[in-house]
């Protein structure tokens, strides 16, 4: 699969490719927008040729026509992300903004514009603001993101269906899904998560679609479905999805196959894919599946480490290249039991009075218990104990302390059982929609505590 | 405040509290050591003591009496 073989089988193809705010672009719409933006790039200036420029565009729309036209002229990009495209943030390694409304591309020259060494091979750049917190680009070639969608086509074996999607447009895990739908002859449909409305239609107007978002999106499509309404398949994207939610989905939807598709973004796209359906063993749920073709993974010390020639070349952090190392340590912690469990991340351990716990596990465990519940684990500093964790809670039933720890106890490590308990209400996520837990335990204090 | 604390001891035990001087933690008491992070935050959040991390110990925390009798200390020492 490149990116040229792709746009020829484009032309003169009348199946709707994107759907996005009540519009709607066949294939061949793309492939002449692609053409169109090709020919004024080349009546552009030619210094954006040698220089990383930033895309400032959200609409998919125009947001994916524009990254293939830059790819083919050999521009080289950074995809924007939440903070670029709010104002809130500059990629100062970029000369130059692009602007695409559809019709008419503007460049504006970035004054704050910082030279930074870069692998040569690289032309893209994905701006993640990081599991750690700290900003980091990530520097790939085109071809990576299509190589990663070719396996992850060959794992799933599926071609023709409609899906609708609460990620954003410009993320990878976006990318990925949409490089699958566009060499699968499938359509494609974005959609905001707080739409329930737009989202309602889709799924009345076709009955068999597939639902593709976070766990929290899945979570909470599940009420905004018609009535009616019998998706096909899931695909949960972006976090580590708890086998809780797995069985919930399975349990309202018993002809549904669910995909755990773990991505990682310096792999340009997915990485693991597993599939359940009703006849999974529930113990199954755990497993996120085998890596993709083209990939190689191995374990040292419990962390996964991953090699692939789709594999990014490096990290931009504060103006300075770092090159990846390979195999790459993925910072997921991983327990190998036929297959693949991730038990979370490397760097969600802390230790609570000598003991080292993983942040995701417990939850994990919770949510075992808390079925229609979203729980939260973060950690909070008490004088004189130090780190201790409070367990954050949206549920619609009314909790109490009594009752949790009546069940916690018989789920949980001693060390493990939470100090504190919080009802929320509002969850705050990260760009990713990952559930910022940063943010969570920064307001730990305005949370109403369940006593 | 006894009964409060003994209701706190039996929820995170899971176990009746039969003695007031009998081990609370370890092997021989009625939950883990790890818990007494949970049982000393109880009485720092609900009986508005401050406690000295050089007092986190058995010696004083070690059965509900050897709490009642650090807390009423602590207590009067507020009142001083």
């Amino acid at each position: 699969m490149t990116i040229d073989t792709i746009i020829d089988t484009l032309k003169n193809n009348s199946a709707l490719l994107i759907s996005y705010k009540g519009t709607s672009i066949s294939r061949d719409d793309f492939y002449n927008d692609v053409i169109k933006i090709e020919e004024i790039l080349t009546k552009t200036n030619t210094s954006l040729i040698k220089e990383f420029i930033a895309l400032h565009c959200e609409n998919p729309l125009h947001l994916y026509p524009l990254i293939f036209a830059c790819w083919r002229q050999g521009l080289k990009i950074y995809f924007p992300n939440k903070d670029f495209l709010e104002g809130t943030c500059i990629f100062e390694n970029c000369k130059y903004t692009l602007r695409y409304d559809g019709s008419d591309i503007k460049s504006e020259l970035n004054t704050s514009y910082m030279e930074t060494a870069y692998d040569e091979r690289g032309d893209t750049v994905l701006f993640s603001s990081g599991s750690t917190g700290k900003p980091k680009g990530i520097l790939h070639h085109h071809s990576h993101f299509f190589k990663n969608a070719q396996s992850m086509i060959n794992e799933i074996g599926l071609s023709g269906y409609v899906s609708i999607t609460m990620l954003k447009p410009y993320l990878v895990s976006a990318l990925s899904h949409f490089l699958v739908h566009l060499s699968t002859e499938s359509h494609l449909i974005f959609t905001d998560i707080e739409d329930k409305i737009e989202i309602e239609k889709y799924s009345q107007l076709y009955k068999n679609l597939a639902i593709v978002g976070s766990p929290v999106h899945l979570l909470m499509t599940l009420n905004y479905l018609a009535t009616d309404a019998k998706p096909i398949y899931f695909f949960s994207s972006g976090d580590l999805i708890y086998p809780s939610v797995i069985e919930k989905i399975i349990k309202t939807f018993p002809s549904t196959l669910f995909f755990h598709v773990y991505g990682l973004a310096e792999l340009a796209g997915r990485f693991f894919i597993n599939k359940y359906d009703r006849n999974t063993e529930k113990n199954e749920y755990l497993k996120i599946g085998k890596n993709i073709g083209g990939t190689t993974c191995t374990v040292q010390e419990d962390q996964l480490y991953v090699d692939s020639d789709f594999l990014f070349f490096g990290y931009i952090i504060n103006n300075q290249f770092i090159p990846s190392s390979r195999p790459h340590p993925t910072g997921d912690k991983v327990i190998v039991d036929n297959g693949f469990i991730i038990e979370g991340r490397m760097d969600d351990e802390i230790k609570i009075g000598g003991n080292k716990i993983s942040l995701k596990n417990i939850e994990r465990k919770i949510s075992d218990i808390l079925k229609e519940s979203i729980v939260i684990i973060v950690p909070f500093k008490q004088e004189p104990f130090g780190t201790l964790i409070a367990l954050c809670i949206q549920s619609n039933d009314t909790l109490t302390k009594r009752f949790l720890l009546e069940n916690l106890r018989k789920v949980l490590r001693p060390y493990e059982i939470p100090h504190k308990y919080y009802q929320i209400t509002t969850i705050e996520y990260t760009q990713t929609f990952k559930i910022d837990r940063k943010k969570i335990a920064q307001n730990l204090s305005t949370y109403e505590e369940i006593k | 405040m006894l009964n409060e604390l003994v209701e706190e001891i039996e929820l995170l035990s899971g176990k009746k509290v039969l003695d007031l001087d009998g081990e609370i933690f370890g092997e021989s008491g009625l939950m883990d050591s790890m818990n007494i992070f949970h049982i000393m935050l109880f009485i720092q959040m609900n009986f508005s003591v401050e406690i000295n991390p050089e007092e986190i110990s058995l010696e004083s925390f070690g059965t509900v009496n050897k709490i009642i009798t650090y807390t009423n200390n602590k207590l009067l020492e507020n009142t001083k």
